[in-house]
Protein backbone atom coordinates (compact mmCIF):
# COMPACT_ATOMS: atom_id res chain seq x y z
CA UNK A 1 0.00 0.00 0.00
CA UNK A 2 1.01 3.45 -0.86
CA UNK A 3 0.37 6.36 1.78
CA UNK A 4 -2.47 7.31 -0.15
CA UNK A 5 -4.45 4.50 0.41
CA UNK A 6 -2.74 3.97 3.90
CA UNK A 7 -4.25 7.82 4.54
CA UNK A 8 -7.69 6.52 3.30
CA UNK A 9 -8.05 3.93 5.57
CA UNK A 10 -6.92 6.13 8.44
CA UNK A 11 -10.11 8.76 7.29
CA UNK A 12 -12.40 6.03 6.97
CA UNK A 13 -12.01 4.50 10.44
CA UNK A 14 -12.19 8.55 11.98
CA UNK A 15 -15.30 9.82 13.38
CA UNK A 16 -15.16 13.14 14.63
CA UNK A 17 -11.09 12.81 16.03
CA UNK A 18 -8.62 15.83 15.63
CA UNK A 19 -6.33 15.24 12.71
CA UNK A 20 -2.56 16.78 12.45
CA UNK A 21 -1.34 15.67 9.23
CA UNK A 22 2.37 16.07 8.44
CA UNK A 23 3.70 18.67 5.61
CA UNK A 24 4.17 17.80 2.11
CA UNK A 25 2.47 15.04 0.32
CA UNK A 26 0.37 13.26 3.06
CA UNK A 27 -1.48 16.93 3.33
CA UNK A 28 -2.40 17.19 0.20
CA UNK A 29 -3.34 13.58 0.08
CA UNK A 30 -5.51 14.34 3.19
CA UNK A 31 -6.77 17.49 2.09
CA UNK A 32 -7.94 15.38 -1.49
CA UNK A 33 -9.39 12.68 0.68
CA UNK A 34 -11.30 14.59 2.96
CA UNK A 35 -10.86 18.55 3.87
CA UNK A 36 -12.11 19.12 7.55
CA UNK A 37 -11.98 21.94 10.46
CA UNK A 38 -10.61 19.45 12.17
CA UNK A 39 -7.51 18.97 10.04
CA UNK A 40 -4.67 20.96 10.57
CA UNK A 41 -2.45 20.62 7.40
CA UNK A 42 1.06 21.24 8.07
CA UNK A 43 2.51 23.76 5.47
CA UNK A 44 6.02 23.54 7.07
CA UNK A 45 8.38 23.08 10.23
CA UNK A 46 8.96 19.95 9.15
CA UNK A 47 9.44 17.12 11.62
CA UNK A 48 6.79 18.55 13.85
CA UNK A 49 3.70 17.05 13.53
CA UNK A 50 3.98 14.80 16.72
CA UNK A 51 5.15 17.61 18.97
CA UNK A 52 1.91 19.58 17.71
CA UNK A 53 -0.27 16.90 18.03
CA UNK A 54 1.09 16.28 21.85
CA UNK A 55 0.73 19.68 22.94
CA UNK A 56 -3.06 19.82 21.14
CA UNK A 57 -3.79 16.76 22.54
CA UNK A 58 -3.00 18.06 26.24
CA UNK A 59 -5.04 20.92 25.63
CA UNK A 60 -8.27 19.41 25.23
CA UNK A 61 -10.19 16.18 26.08
CA UNK A 62 -10.97 15.01 22.11
CA UNK A 63 -9.28 12.14 20.57
CA UNK A 64 -6.08 13.81 18.52
CA UNK A 65 -4.57 11.78 15.52
CA UNK A 66 -1.53 12.61 14.21
CA UNK A 67 -0.31 11.42 10.45
CA UNK A 68 3.31 11.76 10.26
CA UNK A 69 5.77 10.16 8.43
CA UNK A 70 9.27 7.93 8.78
CA UNK A 71 11.64 11.09 7.98
CA UNK A 72 9.52 13.46 10.06
CA UNK A 73 9.92 11.64 13.26
CA UNK A 74 13.36 10.62 11.89
CA UNK A 75 14.23 14.30 12.48
CA UNK A 76 12.55 14.91 15.90
CA UNK A 77 13.15 11.72 17.32
CA UNK A 78 13.17 13.32 21.26
CA UNK A 79 9.55 13.74 20.79
CA UNK A 80 8.55 10.04 21.68
CA UNK A 81 10.17 10.52 24.38
CA UNK A 82 8.09 13.42 25.65
CA UNK A 83 4.99 11.55 24.32
CA UNK A 84 5.77 8.36 26.66
CA UNK A 85 6.77 10.58 29.71
CA UNK A 86 3.80 13.03 29.80
CA UNK A 87 1.12 9.90 28.22
CA UNK A 88 -1.89 11.66 26.94
CA UNK A 89 -4.63 8.91 26.49
CA UNK A 90 -5.64 10.72 24.14
CA UNK A 91 -3.33 10.62 21.45
CA UNK A 92 -2.52 8.51 18.28
CA UNK A 93 0.76 8.93 16.45
CA UNK A 94 0.14 7.10 13.02
CA UNK A 95 3.79 7.07 11.61
CA UNK A 96 3.33 5.84 7.62
CA UNK A 97 7.12 4.09 6.75
CA UNK A 98 7.25 4.48 3.50
CA UNK A 99 11.24 4.10 4.23
CA UNK A 100 11.36 7.31 2.07
CA UNK A 101 11.13 11.53 1.92
CA UNK A 102 8.21 11.44 0.11
CA UNK A 103 8.08 15.00 -0.52
CA UNK A 104 11.54 15.54 -1.52
CA UNK A 105 11.59 12.76 -4.59
CA UNK A 106 11.56 9.75 -2.82
CA UNK A 107 15.10 9.81 -1.51
CA UNK A 108 15.62 6.63 1.13
CA UNK A 109 15.60 7.06 4.93
CA UNK A 110 17.24 5.05 7.12
CA UNK A 111 14.30 3.11 7.68
CA UNK A 112 15.20 0.96 4.63
CA UNK A 113 18.34 -0.12 6.36
CA UNK A 114 18.48 -1.51 9.86
CA UNK A 115 16.02 1.22 11.99
CA UNK A 116 13.30 0.08 13.28
CA UNK A 117 11.12 3.11 14.57
CA UNK A 118 8.78 0.65 16.05
CA UNK A 119 11.53 -0.32 18.46
CA UNK A 120 12.31 3.29 18.80
CA UNK A 121 8.94 4.09 20.14
CA UNK A 122 8.84 1.32 22.67
CA UNK A 123 12.75 2.17 24.09
CA UNK A 124 11.21 5.88 24.32
CA UNK A 125 9.30 3.93 26.52
CA UNK A 126 5.65 4.30 24.85
CA UNK A 127 3.40 1.25 25.66
CA UNK A 128 1.35 0.67 22.65
CA UNK A 129 3.23 0.37 20.03
CA UNK A 130 1.91 -1.68 16.79
CA UNK A 131 3.95 -2.02 13.70
CA UNK A 132 1.78 -3.21 10.86
CA UNK A 133 0.93 -3.59 7.44
CA UNK A 134 -1.69 -0.95 5.80
CA UNK A 135 -4.16 -3.84 5.54
CA UNK A 136 -4.13 -3.85 9.29
CA UNK A 137 -5.00 -0.11 9.66
CA UNK A 138 -8.23 0.24 10.19
CA UNK A 139 -8.38 -2.79 12.96
CA UNK A 140 -6.08 -1.40 15.02
CA UNK A 141 -6.66 2.42 14.81
CA UNK A 142 -10.44 1.02 15.89
CA UNK A 143 -8.81 -0.34 18.73
CA UNK A 144 -6.60 2.51 20.16
CA UNK A 145 -9.77 4.40 19.88
CA UNK A 146 -11.30 2.27 21.93
CA UNK A 147 -7.94 2.17 24.95
CA UNK A 148 -6.24 5.06 26.80
CA UNK A 149 -2.95 5.58 24.66
CA UNK A 150 -0.90 7.58 24.07
CA UNK A 151 -1.10 4.85 20.76
CA UNK A 152 2.39 4.66 17.90
CA UNK A 153 0.97 2.84 15.01
CA UNK A 154 3.54 2.24 12.96
CA UNK A 155 2.67 1.21 9.14
CA UNK A 156 4.78 -0.24 6.43
CA UNK A 157 4.21 1.51 3.41
CA UNK A 158 5.78 1.83 -0.12
CA UNK A 159 6.85 5.03 -2.07
CA UNK A 160 5.19 7.13 -4.12
CA UNK A 161 2.39 9.63 -4.33
CA UNK A 162 -0.29 10.84 -6.85
CA UNK A 163 0.13 14.05 -8.36
CA UNK A 164 -2.23 16.18 -6.31
CA UNK A 165 -2.02 20.18 -6.44
CA UNK A 166 -0.67 22.44 -3.81
CA UNK A 167 -3.49 22.85 -0.75
CA UNK A 168 -5.73 25.98 -1.43
CA UNK A 169 -5.72 27.30 2.32
CA UNK A 170 -3.52 29.96 3.54
CA UNK A 171 -2.24 29.10 7.03
CA UNK A 172 -4.15 31.75 9.02
CA UNK A 173 -7.38 30.22 7.47
CA UNK A 174 -6.62 26.66 8.34
CA UNK A 175 -5.15 27.93 12.09
CA UNK A 176 -8.53 29.63 12.93
CA UNK A 177 -10.58 27.26 11.16
CA UNK A 178 -8.87 24.73 12.92
CA UNK A 179 -8.96 26.67 16.48
CA UNK A 180 -12.70 27.25 16.24
CA UNK A 181 -13.20 23.58 15.60
CA UNK A 182 -11.37 22.47 18.71
CA UNK A 183 -13.13 24.79 21.02
CA UNK A 184 -16.52 24.64 19.51
CA UNK A 185 -16.19 20.97 20.25
CA UNK A 186 -14.88 21.59 23.74
CA UNK A 187 -17.84 24.14 24.37
CA UNK A 188 -20.11 21.38 23.24
CA UNK A 189 -18.43 19.33 26.03
CA UNK A 190 -19.01 22.13 28.56
CA UNK A 191 -15.47 22.51 29.39
CA UNK A 192 -15.71 26.28 31.10
CA UNK A 193 -12.43 27.09 30.44
CA UNK A 194 -12.87 26.68 26.77
CA UNK A 195 -15.65 28.41 26.50
CA UNK A 196 -13.83 31.14 27.89
CA UNK A 197 -10.88 30.81 25.14
CA UNK A 198 -13.52 31.09 22.82
CA UNK A 199 -15.39 34.37 23.79
CA UNK A 200 -11.87 36.01 24.08
CA UNK A 201 -10.94 35.00 20.68
CA UNK A 202 -12.20 37.28 18.19
CA UNK A 203 -9.95 36.30 15.06
CA UNK A 204 -11.95 32.28 15.32
CA UNK A 205 -14.50 33.18 13.26
CA UNK A 206 -17.05 30.82 13.13
CA UNK A 207 -17.86 32.29 9.37
CA UNK A 208 -15.14 31.46 8.02
CA UNK A 209 -15.25 27.77 8.70
CA UNK A 210 -18.72 27.93 7.28
CA UNK A 211 -17.32 28.30 3.37
CA UNK A 212 -17.17 25.16 1.72
CA UNK A 213 -14.07 24.76 -0.38
CA UNK A 214 -16.38 25.25 -4.14
CA UNK A 215 -17.75 28.08 -2.69
CA UNK A 216 -16.32 31.42 -4.93
CA UNK A 217 -16.44 33.92 -1.55
CA UNK A 218 -14.54 31.35 0.26
CA UNK A 219 -11.79 31.79 -2.06
CA UNK A 220 -12.52 35.47 -2.33
CA UNK A 221 -11.39 34.80 1.59
CA UNK A 222 -8.39 32.79 1.06
CA UNK A 223 -6.66 35.02 -1.51
CA UNK A 224 -7.44 37.97 0.71
CA UNK A 225 -6.37 36.38 3.75
CA UNK A 226 -3.44 35.61 1.73
CA UNK A 227 -2.50 38.91 0.47
CA UNK A 228 -3.23 40.04 3.90
CA UNK A 229 -0.46 37.26 4.69
CA UNK A 230 1.54 38.28 2.16
CA UNK A 231 2.21 41.85 2.73
CA UNK A 232 2.21 41.38 7.01
CA UNK A 233 5.54 39.34 6.03
CA UNK A 234 6.91 42.32 4.43
CA UNK A 235 9.95 43.27 6.72
CA UNK A 236 9.63 46.88 5.96
CA UNK A 237 6.17 46.84 7.38
CA UNK A 238 5.54 47.95 10.55
CA UNK A 239 3.87 45.67 13.02
CA UNK A 240 0.73 47.28 13.38
CA UNK A 241 -0.13 45.68 9.83
CA UNK A 242 0.43 41.87 11.55
CA UNK A 243 -1.98 42.88 13.93
CA UNK A 244 -5.09 41.18 13.81
CA UNK A 245 -8.39 42.54 15.03
CA UNK B 1 11.90 38.50 49.85
CA UNK B 2 10.36 36.73 46.76
CA UNK B 3 13.00 35.58 44.64
CA UNK B 4 13.23 36.79 41.08
CA UNK B 5 12.33 33.54 39.34
CA UNK B 6 9.41 33.34 41.70
CA UNK B 7 8.05 37.01 40.96
CA UNK B 8 8.60 36.38 37.00
CA UNK B 9 6.23 33.13 37.46
CA UNK B 10 3.51 35.11 39.23
CA UNK B 11 3.84 37.81 36.61
CA UNK B 12 3.37 35.38 33.74
CA UNK B 13 0.19 33.50 34.97
CA UNK B 14 -1.23 36.61 36.17
CA UNK B 15 -0.74 37.33 32.17
CA UNK B 16 -2.15 34.16 31.56
CA UNK B 17 0.14 32.02 30.89
CA UNK B 18 -0.64 28.40 31.45
CA UNK B 19 1.12 26.16 29.70
CA UNK B 20 5.10 25.96 29.79
CA UNK B 21 7.66 24.03 28.22
CA UNK B 22 11.15 24.15 29.31
CA UNK B 23 14.46 23.24 28.19
CA UNK B 24 17.18 23.65 30.84
CA UNK B 25 19.62 26.52 31.77
CA UNK B 26 22.25 27.18 34.97
CA UNK B 27 20.47 30.26 34.85
CA UNK B 28 16.74 28.56 35.27
CA UNK B 29 17.60 26.03 37.47
CA UNK B 30 15.20 27.77 39.99
CA UNK B 31 12.67 28.68 37.51
CA UNK B 32 12.24 24.99 36.72
CA UNK B 33 11.99 23.66 39.48
CA UNK B 34 9.14 26.21 40.62
CA UNK B 35 7.58 25.08 37.34
CA UNK B 36 8.07 21.42 38.04
CA UNK B 37 6.24 21.84 41.94
CA UNK B 38 3.36 24.49 40.33
CA UNK B 39 -0.15 23.09 39.78
CA UNK B 40 -1.99 25.77 38.08
CA UNK B 41 -0.24 25.14 35.00
CA UNK B 42 0.77 22.72 32.32
CA UNK B 43 4.37 22.08 32.08
CA UNK B 44 6.37 20.07 30.07
CA UNK B 45 10.19 19.34 30.28
CA UNK B 46 10.81 18.80 26.48
CA UNK B 47 14.29 17.74 24.64
CA UNK B 48 14.70 20.44 22.29
CA UNK B 49 13.43 23.83 21.69
CA UNK B 50 12.35 23.16 18.22
CA UNK B 51 10.09 20.18 19.38
CA UNK B 52 8.94 23.03 21.99
CA UNK B 53 7.70 25.64 19.47
CA UNK B 54 5.49 22.46 18.45
CA UNK B 55 4.37 21.66 21.18
CA UNK B 56 3.21 25.04 22.30
CA UNK B 57 1.73 25.41 18.66
CA UNK B 58 -0.53 22.58 19.70
CA UNK B 59 -1.38 23.71 23.20
CA UNK B 60 -2.22 27.07 21.24
CA UNK B 61 -4.07 25.40 18.88
CA UNK B 62 -6.86 24.29 22.10
CA UNK B 63 -6.89 27.23 23.50
CA UNK B 64 -3.82 27.89 25.72
CA UNK B 65 -1.58 30.57 26.50
CA UNK B 66 2.24 28.87 25.90
CA UNK B 67 5.84 30.11 27.35
CA UNK B 68 8.36 28.53 26.46
CA UNK B 69 11.46 28.78 29.39
CA UNK B 70 14.84 28.59 27.45
CA UNK B 71 18.69 29.26 27.04
CA UNK B 72 19.55 31.09 23.91
CA UNK B 73 20.95 28.67 22.49
CA UNK B 74 18.03 27.18 21.72
CA UNK B 75 16.59 30.22 19.32
CA UNK B 76 18.94 28.67 16.73
CA UNK B 77 17.58 24.86 17.43
CA UNK B 78 14.56 26.21 16.59
CA UNK B 79 14.42 28.87 13.96
CA UNK B 80 12.91 26.88 11.23
CA UNK B 81 9.97 26.13 13.37
CA UNK B 82 9.96 29.97 14.73
CA UNK B 83 9.66 30.77 10.83
CA UNK B 84 7.68 27.91 9.31
CA UNK B 85 5.23 27.31 12.11
CA UNK B 86 4.75 29.77 14.81
CA UNK B 87 5.45 33.21 11.99
CA UNK B 88 3.59 31.41 9.17
CA UNK B 89 0.73 30.40 11.13
CA UNK B 90 0.75 33.59 13.47
CA UNK B 91 1.15 31.67 16.38
CA UNK B 92 1.43 33.72 19.39
CA UNK B 93 4.43 32.56 21.80
CA UNK B 94 6.39 33.92 24.61
CA UNK B 95 9.97 32.78 25.21
CA UNK B 96 12.06 33.30 27.76
CA UNK B 97 15.29 33.17 27.33
CA UNK B 98 18.13 33.19 29.37
CA UNK B 99 21.24 35.24 27.55
CA UNK B 100 24.16 33.62 27.62
CA UNK B 101 27.42 34.94 26.49
CA UNK B 102 26.91 38.44 27.47
CA UNK B 103 28.95 40.02 30.49
CA UNK B 104 28.96 37.70 33.33
CA UNK B 105 29.58 34.60 31.19
CA UNK B 106 32.67 32.38 31.83
CA UNK B 107 31.50 29.60 29.22
CA UNK B 108 33.22 30.75 26.49
CA UNK B 109 31.38 28.73 23.82
CA UNK B 110 27.95 30.48 25.07
CA UNK B 111 29.81 33.89 23.54
CA UNK B 112 29.30 33.22 19.54
CA UNK B 113 25.21 32.76 19.75
CA UNK B 114 24.89 35.39 22.33
CA UNK B 115 26.48 38.05 20.07
CA UNK B 116 24.46 36.26 17.07
CA UNK B 117 21.34 36.15 18.69
CA UNK B 118 19.53 39.31 18.56
CA UNK B 119 20.56 40.09 15.05
CA UNK B 120 18.76 36.29 14.00
CA UNK B 121 15.83 36.97 15.79
CA UNK B 122 15.97 40.88 13.92
CA UNK B 123 16.06 39.11 10.93
CA UNK B 124 13.47 36.30 10.89
CA UNK B 125 10.85 38.72 11.88
CA UNK B 126 10.84 37.71 16.04
CA UNK B 127 10.29 40.79 18.32
CA UNK B 128 13.20 40.62 21.03
CA UNK B 129 13.25 42.42 24.39
CA UNK B 130 15.99 42.46 26.37
CA UNK B 131 15.86 42.86 30.56
CA UNK B 132 18.48 43.46 33.12
CA UNK B 133 16.76 44.31 36.46
CA UNK B 134 14.46 41.89 38.64
CA UNK B 135 11.74 45.06 38.71
CA UNK B 136 11.45 44.50 35.05
CA UNK B 137 9.36 40.94 35.78
CA UNK B 138 5.74 42.72 35.38
CA UNK B 139 6.54 43.92 32.01
CA UNK B 140 8.08 40.83 30.92
CA UNK B 141 4.64 39.30 31.98
CA UNK B 142 3.21 41.76 30.22
CA UNK B 143 4.60 40.39 26.67
CA UNK B 144 2.03 37.73 27.04
CA UNK B 145 -0.57 39.76 25.65
CA UNK B 146 2.00 41.61 23.55
CA UNK B 147 2.39 37.74 21.93
CA UNK B 148 -1.15 37.94 21.66
CA UNK B 149 -1.61 40.98 20.08
CA UNK B 150 1.43 40.74 17.59
CA UNK B 151 0.20 37.13 16.45
CA UNK B 152 3.81 36.00 16.58
CA UNK B 153 6.70 34.70 18.82
CA UNK B 154 8.10 36.95 21.05
CA UNK B 155 11.24 36.77 22.70
CA UNK B 156 12.49 38.35 26.21
CA UNK B 157 16.22 38.10 26.46
CA UNK B 158 17.23 37.61 30.37
CA UNK B 159 20.90 38.81 31.05
CA UNK B 160 23.29 37.90 33.45
CA UNK B 161 22.33 41.12 35.60
CA UNK B 162 18.85 40.33 35.54
CA UNK B 163 19.15 36.58 37.56
CA UNK B 164 21.95 38.25 40.21
CA UNK B 165 18.70 40.63 41.37
CA UNK B 166 16.74 39.29 44.01
CA UNK B 167 17.56 35.98 43.88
Amino acid sequence: MRRFEVIKAIVSTLDDELVVCNLGFPSRELFSIRDSERNFYMLGSMGLASSIALGLSLGTQQTVVAIDGDGSVLMNLGTLSTIANYAPANLILVIIDNSSYGSTGDQPTHTGGVTNLADIARGAGVRSVFHIEGTEVEDVLLECRQSSGPHVIVVRAIPGSPKLPLIPLSPVFIRDRFMHAVTSQDHTDGSPARIKHLISRPYAQPSDAQHHPDDKQHHGNIQRQQQELTRSLQPDRPMDLVVRG
Amino acid sequence: MKSTSHRLLESLKENGADFFVSVPCKWLSELIVLLEQDTDVTYLAVTREEEGVGICAGAYLAGKTPVMVIQNSGIGNSANALCSLALYYQIPLLMITTHRGTHGETVGAQVPFGIAVTPILDTIGVPSFAFSQGADVEAIGKLVGYARTAQRPVAALLDYQFWQNGT
